[in-house]
This record gives C-alpha cells, sequence and structure tokens, in this order.
C-alpha cells in the first residue's frame, strides 16, 4: 500500500500554524525571559490579560521553527534587539553614530531639525506633537477614536481585547510570536458605522520613545460603511542601533467599509523588516494596499487580505527597489474564502548594484468562493547585472468558476527608450531615472502628494546609489 | 397573427446589479418583413439584439418574446438558433483551434439534427462564399482568428445563408466596411430576404439601408423606442440626426 | 514469487522554495511497488520500431556514453534518478551519427499490465552534432484500476547544431503511479522540443530539466493535460538559461475533469552571462467540475539584466463570449464547451505530426470528454 505524505488537502483558512516539537530556532544568551516581559508589561501599567499574552507569546517563540524559504536570517543578533528592547536600556546613541549617508539624505528630503533626531534613532521623542493633538481633535468630532496603543489598552480595553492578534496570532511564525512578547507602541484607529474619516491619518504624527518603532502594533478597526486612509511610516529613511522591526498591521473593514493603507517604508540599510501586516474584509469591504519599500537590508513583507464576506475586495499597488546590500522579499497573499470576491495586484520591482528582489505572492480560491474574479500582475525591472530579482507566484484554485489571471515580465529598460530620452537633451543617468520614476508611477499615484514628491526624491537617490 | 415572426412586449431588461437597459419594448416584425432599428450611441441596441438571442449578462425584469409563436423569453440561446433565430454579431469573437467549416457544419447538424455530409457540405458552403466574393479557403482558417473587420463581417453573412434561418437580427453589420463590401453584404441580405424570412437589421448609419426594401424603421433612445414609423422616418435621420429623438428615451445608463 | 518493494523519495523540488504551508515546494512520496525481472520481458515491449535502439544491457555508468555522464550533475533531482539506476528492469540507449537527420521517429512504447506491472525504465539519447530525429515514447496501462508503476529517468544531450524532438505519451488509468525524470543538455545552436501528452486518470509526477548551456540553443515544451476521475498530474519543469542568446518556451494547455487535480511548476532561470535570451510560460487549465484542485507557480529566476522573461497563467471557465457566440448558431452548451476546451488544447496537438499518434491522442481525449457529456 503507498502513502503519499504529502496530498492536496482542503486548505484550512486558520491553517497557519508552524509549531512542531524540533529544537527551538535560538539559544538565548543574555536572556529574553518571563522576567524581561514582565518587566516590560508592568512598566506599560497593562491589564493581567495582556502580560499573559506576552508570556504565551514567549513560549510559542521558542517552538516556532524560521521559515525554510526565503532570505538568510542569520545576521539577527537576537541578543542585542532583546537587550535594547528593555524599557530601561539605553538606547539613544550620539547624531555622531548615525550613518553620513543617512544624515545627507535627511537634508536632500528637507527634515526639519526637530525630526532628524529622531528618524537618526538619536532623538527621545519626536515632537510632532501639536500636529497629533490637532488632527485627534479633528477626527474625534467625527466620532473617531485616534490615538497610541497605550492610550487604547487604556480607554477602550474591551475593544482592543476582542481584536488584538487576533488576525495575526503569535503561532503564526517566529517574529508574530516576538512581536507577541515584545510590542511596544503602535497606533490604534476606530472608525463608527458609516463615517468618511476626512483626513489621511498617519502613524507618523504620534511616534515617540516607546521602542522606537521597532515591535510596534498597528490595529485599525473599520465599522460597517467606515471609510478611512491611513499611511504608515515615511520617506525618510529611518535608522535604528536594533536592527530588526517586527511589526504587526491588523486590519479589521467592516461590511462595506473601504480603508486605504498606504505605506512608504525605508528603514536605514542596517534593518530587517519583518514586518506583518494583514486586512479582514467582510461583506462588500474593500481594503487597498499601496506600498513602497526602499529601504532595510532584508526585507520580508507580505500584505495579506483575507475576503471572507461575500463581495470583499482587495486591490494591491506595490513597488520595491532593492539597491547594493538589500535582499527585499515582498509581495501579497489574497486568500478569497466567499462568493463574488474579487481581486487585483499590481506590483513592480527594480533591482539594481547587486540588490535583489524577489516578489512572491500567494492567491488562494476555496472551494466556497464561487464566481470569484483575481488578476495578478508582477512586473520586474533589472537595471545591471549585478542584481538579481525572482518572481515567486503561486495559485490554489478549489472553484470551478472563479476567474484567474495572473502575468509577470522581467526585463530591463529598453534601449529605445533610452535613446529617445538622450535625443532630447537627458543625460544617460537622467533618462534612466526617469524611466524608472515612470514604472513607480502607479504608486506615486496612489499616494498623498507630499509622499509622492518624496518618494520620487527617494528614487532619484536610489538611482545614484548615494543612500547610506 | 400567424403572420407575426417575432413579437417583443413590454421588454424590460437590466443587467445582474439592476441597472436599467431596456425599458417597456414593444415591436413586431412579421413574416417577410425587414425592420430596422437606430439610435444613438448607447441606446441599447446591440443590448436588444443580444437579449433577443439570450445572452447569459442580462435579464429580462417584465415583458416576453415570442417567436412564431412560441414564448422564447426564458429559452436557452441554442434553442432560440434551432427554433430559427440568428444573431450577427458587431464584434464577432476569434476562436482559434476550430475552423469555420467545421464549426458551421457543427451548427447546421444541431439546428437541423441531421449530421451534415462533410462532401455536400464543404461544395455548399464554397459556393455561398463564392457569391460573397469571399475566399473560399477562408473556410479551413480558424474562425475569424487575424480576419480583418470586413472579412469578419462577411463570416457573418456566409453564417446567415449557411444556416438559412428564418429571422435574422444583424447588428451594425455595415460599420467599418469599405463601399465594395457594404455591396457584397447588402447582396447577401437580399439573398437572404424571402417572404417566409424576416429581417431586424440595428444601424445607426443609413447606407446599407438604401438597396434594401425597409417595412418599418423605430428610434431607440436611452432603452425604450420613442418612434416608429414607415422608411420615410430614414430621410428624417439623414436630414436631422437623431436630436429631435433625443431626450425622449427613459431613465437608462448611456453606458 | 513477487516481493512488494518500497522506497522513499524526494522529487519535483522548486529551485526557489515558496510558503511552506501551500505544499507546493517539493513531493515526499511514500512508494511501494512489486519487484520486477531486471531485463524486460517481450511483453513489456509492445512495438520496437526502429534497429537504432540498443538495450542497455547493464544499467551502470560504464555502459553509457562520456558526455551523457557527464550530465549526470545537471540532474536537478538526484533522488528519482538514483532510485531508478538501483532499481531498474529495463532500458535503452539511442545515438544519432553526427550529421543523421532522419524523419521516420523512433518509437519506444512500453505497457503495463498484469504480468507485469512495474516498470522501471532509463533512456539515454546522445544527438550528435548536425543530427536530427524525433523519438516518440510511450507508456501505457493495459487495463483499468491496474495497480501498476512507473519510474522513468532520461537523459538527453543534444550536440551542436542538433535538433531533437521528443514527444512522450501517457495513456494511463487509475491504478497507476508514474514518476518520471527528464534531463536534457544543449550545445550550441542545438533545440529540443518536448511534447508531453498526459491524458489519463493516474498519478503521474514528471520532471523535467532544461541545461541550455550552449549558445543560441532553444528548447520548447508543450503540454497537454487533461485528467479525469480522482487522477493528479504533477508538473516540474525547470528551464536553465546559461548561455547567450537562448530561447525557451512552455506552453501547458489542460482541462480537470471529476475531481482530478493538477500542480504546474514551471521555472525560467536566467543565470548571470544569458544576454539576449528569452523565456516565456503559457499556462492556461479549463476546470469542468466543481472537485477540482488546479494549482500553478510559474518561477522566473533572474540574475541577468539583458533578458526577456515573462509568463501568463490562467484558470477558470470557458470564455463565455466564446460560449455564446457558438450556442446562438445553435450548438449545444455541452457541445459548445467541448469545441472550446478542444480549441484550447489545440496548439499542443498541432505540434504532434505523426497521424498515428494523434488519432490515438484524439480517441483517448474524445472518449473521456465524452463520457462527461461533452
Amino acid at each position: 500500500m503507498k502513502a503519499e505524505k504529502t496530498r492536496f488537502d482542503e486548505m484550512d483558512l486558520s491553517r497557519y500554524d508552524f509549531i512542531n516539537e524540533d529544537e527551538p530556532a535560538f539559544r538565548v544568551e543574555k536572556g529574553l525571559n518571563e522576567t524581561v516581559v514582565r518587566t516590560i508589561s508592568k512598566e506599560k501599567d497593562e491589564p493581567s490579560w495582556m502580560l499573559e499574552h506576552r508570556l504565551r507569546s514567549l513560549k510559542t517563540f521558542y517552538k516556532v521553527p524560521l521559515p525554510v524559504w526565503g532570505p538568510n536570517l542569520d545576521e539577527l543578533n537576537l541578543d542585542e534587539i532583546i537587550t535594547y528592547s528593555r524599557p530601561d536600556s539605553g538606547m539613544n546613541e550620539s547624531w555622531e553614530s548615525v550613518p553620513e549617508g543617512i544624515r545627507d539624505a535627511f537634508d536632500r528630503l528637507g527634515i526639519p531639525e526637530a525630526e532628524k533626531e529622531f528618524l537618526g534613532g538619536v532623538g527621545a521623542q519626536f515632537d510632532s506633537e501639536v500636529v497629533y493633538h490637532k488632527v485627534r481633535k479633528e477626527v474625534a468630532g467625527q466620532g473617531v477614536i485616534y490615538c497610541d496603543m497605550r492610550t487604547a489598552l487604556r480607554e477602550h480595553e474591551a475593544l482592543v481585547k476582542k481584536h488584538f492578534m487576533r488576525l495575526v496570532p503569535p503561532s503564526d511564525h517566529t517574529f508574530a510570536a516576538l512581536h507577541g512578547a515584545l510590542w511596544s507602541g503602535g497606533s490604534f484607529v476606530h472608525v463608527p458605522k458609516g463615517v468618511k474619516v476626512s483626513i489621511p491619518l498617519q502613524s507618523y504624527f504620534r511616534l515617540n520613545a516607546e521602542g522606537a518603532g521597532q515591535f510596534e502594533h498597528t490595529l485599525i478597526i473599520l465599522e460597517p460603511g467606515a471609510d478611512l486612509h491611513f499611511i504608515e511610516g515615511c520617506s525618510a529613511p529611518r535608522y535604528s542601533v536594533i536592527n530588526l522591526h517586527a511589526g504587526c498591521v491588523e486590519l479589521f473593514v467592516g461590511e462595506g467599509a473601504r480603508l486605504r493603507y498606504s505605506t512608504v517604508e525605508n528603514w536605514s540599510k542596517n534593518m530587517m523588516n519583518l514586518n506583518t501586516k494583514r486586512a479582514r474584509v467582510e461583506k462588500n469591504g474593500s481594503i487597498e494596499w499601496v506600498s513602497g519599500s526602499f529601504g532595510s537590508h532584508i526585507s520580508m513583507l507580505y500584505p495579506s487580505s483575507l475576503l471572507v464576506g461575500e463581495g470583499a475586495h482587495s486591490e494591491f499597488t506595490g513597488i520595491s527597489f532593492a539597491g547594493k546590500g538589500q535582499i527585499l522579499d515582498t509581495g501579497t497573499k489574497v486568500i478569497h474564502s466567499s462568493a463574488h470576491t474579487t481581486s487585483s495586484v499590481n506590483t513592480k520591482s527594480i533591482a539594481k548594484n547587486g540588490g535583489h528582489c524577489i516578489t512572491r505572492s500567494e492567491v488562494i480560491i476555496t472551494k466556497a468562493a464561487l464566481h470569484s474574479k483575481a488578476t495578478i500582475s508582477c512586473e520586474s525591472l533589472m537595471l545591471d547585472s549585478e542584481s538579481r530579482s525572482d518572481t515567486i507566484p503561486a495559485m490554489d484554485i478549489r472553484s470551478e468558476d472563479a476567474d484567474i489571471g495572473h502575468e509577470a515580465r522581467i526585463g530591463r529598460i529598453s534601449d529605445k527608450a533610452i535613446f529617445y530620452l538622450m535625443s532630447r537633451g537627458l543625460s544617460e543617468g537622467e533618462a534612466k531615472e526617469l524611466i524608472v520614476r515612470g514604472f513607480a508611477e502607479p504608486i506615486a499615484k496612489a499616494l498623498p502628494m507630499e509622499y509622492a514628491v518624496e518618494m520620487n526624491t527617494l528614487i532619484k537617490m536610489e538611482m545614484e546609489g548615494s543612500i547610506g | 397573427m400567424q403572420s407575426d415572426l417575432l413579437q417583443i412586449n413590454a421588454l424590460t431588461v437590466t443587467l445582474e446589479d439592476q441597472t436599467p437597459l431596456l425599458n417597456g419594448i414593444d415591436l413586431t416584425v412579421k413574416k417577410g418583413e425587414v425592420h430596422v432599428l437606430m439610435g444613438p450611441n448607447g441606446a441599447g441596441k446591440s443590448t436588444l439584439g443580444n437579449v433577443l438571442m439570450g445572452h447569459p449578462d442580462y435579464r429580462v425584469r417584465a415583458g416576453s418574446i415570442r417567436f412564431d409563436g412560441q414564448d422564447v423569453t426564458l429559452l436557452s440561446t441554442e434553442k432560440r438558433a434551432k427554433l430559427g433565430m440568428f444573431f450577427s454579431f458587431q464584434n464577432p469573437e476569434e476562436v482559434s483551434g476550430i475552423t469555420l467549416e467545421n464549426f458551421l457544419r457543427t451548427a447546421k447538424s444541431s439546428i437541423t439534427g441531421i449530421e451534415e455530409n462533410v462532401f455536400i457540405f464543404n461544395l455548399k458552403l464554397k459556393k455561398i462564399m463564392e457569391s460573397l466574393h469571399m475566399d473560399p479557403l477562408y473556410a479551413y482558417r480558424h474562425l475569424n482568428v487575424g480576419f480583418s473587420g470586413g472579412e469578419k463581417k462577411k463570416s457573418e453573412i456566409v453564417q446567415l445563408l449557411a444556416l438559412d434561418p428564418r429571422l435574422a437580427i444583424l447588428d451594425e453589420t455595415d460599420s467599418g466596411l469599405d463601399v465594395d463590401a457594404v455591396r457584397i453584404v447588402s447582396q447577401g441580405i437580399r439573398q437572404f430576404h424571402t417572404p417566409e424570412n424576416s429581417l431586424l437589421i440595428i444601424t445607426h448609419n443609413t447606407k446599407i439601408l438604401e438597396s434594401i426594401p425597409v417595412d418599418r424603421v423605430h428610434i431607440l433612445v436611452k432603452g425604450s423606442i420613442v418612434a416608429s414609423g414607415d422608411v420615410s422616418l430614414i430621410k428624417t435621420i439623414e436630414e436631422e440626426g437623431f436630436a429631435p429623438f433625443v431626450g425622449m428615451g427613459g431613465e437608462v445608463d448611456e453606458s | 514469487m513477487s516481493r512488494i518493494q518500497r522506497a522513499s523519495l524526494k522529487i519535483q523540488t522548486l529551485p526557489v522554495l515558496t510558503w511552506r504551508h501551500l505544499q507546493m515546494n517539493g513531493c515526499e512520496l511514500d512508494v511501494s511497488f512489486e519487484q520486477a525481472p531486471f531485463l524486460p520481458s517481450d511483453a513489456l515491449l509492445a512495438l520496437e520500431k526502429e534497429a537504432l535502439l540498443q538495450r542497455i544491457p547493464s544499467l551502470s555508468p560504464e555502459g553509457q556514453k562520456e558526455e551523457i555522464r557527464n550530465s549526470e550533475s545537471n540532474d536537478g533531482d538526484q533522488s528519482l534518478t538514483s532510485f531508478v539506476r538501483k532499481n531498474a528492469n529495463a532500458g535503452y540507449q539511442v545515438e544519432i551519427a553526427e550529421g543523421d537527420t532522419r524523419t521516420t521517429p523512433l518509437v519506444l512504447d512500453y505497457l503495463l499490465d498484469e504480468g507485469n506491472p512495474t516498470l522501471i525504465e532509463t533512456l539515454v539519447v546522445d544527438m550528435q552534432p548536425g543530427s536530427s530525429a524525433t523519438l516518440i515514447k510511450g507508456l501505457r496501462t493495459s487495463s483499468v484500476g491496474l495497480r501498476s508503476f512507473h519510474a522513468g529517468s532520461t537523459r538527453v544531450h543534444v550536440g551542436q547544431g542538433a535538433n531533437l524532438t521528443l514527444i512522450q505519451l501517457r495513456f494511463l488509468s487509475e491504478g497507476a503511479t508514474d514518476l518520471d525524470q527528464l534531463s536534457v543538455t544543449l550545445g550550441e545552436h542545438a533545440s529540443f522540443s518536448l511534447v508531453e501528452i498526459v491524458v489519463g486518470d493516474a498519478h503521474s509526477y514528471i520532471g523535467t530539466h532544461i541545461d541550455m548551456q550552449g549558445n543560441a540553443s532553444e528548447c520548447s515544451i508543450g503540454c497537454m493535460n487533461v485528467v479525469d476521475k480522482e487522477g493528479s498530474s504533477d508538473f516540474n519543469f525547470h528551464v536553465e538559461h546559461k548561455g547567450e542568446g537562448t530561447n525557451s518556451t512552455q506552453l501547458v494547455r489542460g482541462a480537470l475533469l471529476n475531481s482530478a487535480s493538477k500542480l504546474f511548476r514551471g521555472t525560467i532561470d536566467f543565470h548571470k552571462g544569458c544576454n539576449k535570451s528569452k523565456g516565456s510560460e503559457d499556462e492556461y487549465t479549463v476546470l469542468l467540475s466543481p472537485a477540482v484542485k488546479n494549482r500553478s507557480v510559474p518561477l522566473i529566476l533572474c540574475a541577468e539584466e539583458d533578458v526577456e522573461g515573462e509568463h501568463a497563467v490562467s484558470s477558470g471557465r470557458l470564455d463565455s463570449n466564446a460560449l455564446f457566440y457558438l450556442t446562438s448558431r445553435g450548438i449545444g452548451e455541452k457541445r459548445a464547451k467541448r469545441l472550446l476546451v478542444e480549441a484550447q488544447l489545440y496548439p499542443i496537438l498541432a505540434l504532434v505530426s505523426d497521424k498515428e499518434v494523434l488519432a490515438e491522442i484524439e480517441e483517448q481525449l474524445f472518449r473521456r470528454l465524452d463520457s462527461h457529456g461533452y
């Protein structure tokens, strides 16, 4: 009797379980142990259920193995990370320790003095308080709750408890578990029924010293019919001595609600960006991801959409630009588990100077997702032969009448296009930059103007190879 | 009543999401008659043609369609074809992997219920194509693949003559054709037209009607028939365009 | 007295892994089969049209040509190949001499039946420079439900300016397990065409690794996959562009009926230095039943700037506009669907010029479509 170890099993939506009984991935010398976690929780004055959640996550962290796929994460120095995560650690270095390239970038991007220090990981607090409070007040008038996670835990405990790490459970993967134990800081937004939030909310406004954003948790809840545009991150390079960013973003999009989540990510080149973002979309709701990845040494970023309600919709537009020494492994996942759901994915990647771009995607159509439609389009641009670009899409379709179309293209900037632009007076470098900017245009279009302008500047700097 | 070939009564049609398209259409075509349906772009003319043939994207919300006394409102597309209805498409599909000849022979066999003799059918087809000045070798090319606009339209008329239906609904058969092609297509239409066969010609251009005897003209604006009259209506449109009729239609999406 | 043998195999591994939960990274199979006599009995070989096909008396490396042996290291999957080497009970090798261009195809047919339900075979093809040939390899089962096992390892070397067309036919019924690994190396200006025809209800795992070492070499894979009942097809095509100016195309067309499933893994792999190379992948599978499972992982790996790579994968129902066109001409819905399914498969059928083979493929195909009322 032959038995196959791997069979084509029915996809179980909640099946993200990686736990096994093998040796733990990390042996931590300096000790990520209960004590550290308890101290963190105490310092934040958290309710007991949160402390228990942290402790459970810690246990899970030791059991879940690192992924077998993707970039090599050997450079991760967990001990140092743990040390610096302790609330009593002195994280602030001096301005001189910030790499020169980064300091220059701040100037090029026109970052105000006040922000520079914070972004350089030197300042304890970024004085955007004024802006932040102004925005808070304006949307509060609409009934919107917009505050940091610490405040949310204090003032809206029930709401937080109901949703916190339900979408991304600690058992999901190693860094979700680590996040569950060490999370600190982040934004909380709750939009009541039918409210269209008048201005885009930005995580950038209310950054503070808490964890300096390393283990930020963003939780956004949209009641039925609500509408919000949220912007995460900023174009300026963010430097930190802790080289891991293991944040988590959980988005709950209610019936008929609409959420646009934009990110421009430019962590400095010593960072490992292992952020987990997931959205759950109810009936007729829609999520729109807009994502620009420019920074980090290693990135593993896959915003995911779970289309659980009929007629739910997901859209993903993203660009990643990998330069020297960067491995950007990004993409998206969409799971259609209800009828009449639709999704579209549009990714672009650029690899240069030995950079490595990996575009990884997953589209799953379960048996229940009748009359669903998914289109995926991936375009990759190679600017030289030192770099690498890989496209790894996967499709799993279990419904007969679903309509899936996927296409991908890889290549270089056409010589004809360069010649044409040069014949109009541009230098080769300028021509290439213009073409690359055109390549990134769909993303620029979806961002608020200041971000779009900054993104173009970023591209310019990346093309010159001048960011540190 | 027996002489009525096509009877459309109070036909109201929407898309699945309730977007209105046609509003209370009344139209009767007797045997041997030639009716013309005209109107500005977006009025719903092609939609009516597709609905008469049972296109799955449209929903009949009220009213009925009767063909030769039989209610076909909910009948499947192929059954309507078998009863003798034919629809010539504005933008015929290209279907590679099936030759025009094979396709037509399969269709003919399906309609009559008798397997067509390959040899005899090929001869018949060749004759039809030659009478329309169409290279008979096109019969062995894949259905409409790589055909020019004019060749596609001719292919539709070839099919009309080969399948020998009773009612031919022609959607913009003349659009995009040069003068010679229009002449040939008109000839094909005349060949088809007998005291037993009827035509419903959908067009917004009057050129093709010059050589065909028209019995009745209907103007469709925004999903409703706003005027019906005899052949002199065509002259009015030639002189004044659709302007006098626009603004008379119902509440229907023009897209 | 036949003994039941077992083995654990690791096959169909993706060159670059993806998320584990998708279960697409590779296959770990435990297989069991009846031990079969070493040399093939005549019953195994239904037809041997050409004297050029020599039986491999022993399957040791000495019995094979030097170049072929060197190409062993290019094998994408050591596991199946070593399994076949250890357990083979049949094997053929063929060498087409320099400049020899033959128009009559070589035919190698295997039949799995009650007396010989196990076939573990190897095939070695050496195309000398400037030669050209077509080889048709068929794999069939004699009866429905027969528990049979096939594992095959084929090595092909196509020398400079040479040209090989390999047509692999698989008409296997329920109860058959079919594992196959094909490794091909191409010299300069060499070309290789693979036509892979799978029509059946068996479980097939077909791996193909093409190493385009030679500049200006070309390869094309045309695969038609029609699976019925509880059958499954698992393809792993890995095309490596190493030489300059190399070209590859992968065209996969299929239909899934009943509770069948399919996993297509196709990789276009551009190595640094393969300037001016082009690779494309096009896969379309029609799903004709609510219980089917359709999975695809089309990879493009690229380390060279001056290339063009593209792929298109689509799945789902038949084009509703095309369907309407056909039914509007009086063709019944099921018949119209069948015409469209046939139209989809047509580009692959067009690659088979041998009339007898084409007739057999059509018979197998039509029988299955007929049985489902199409």
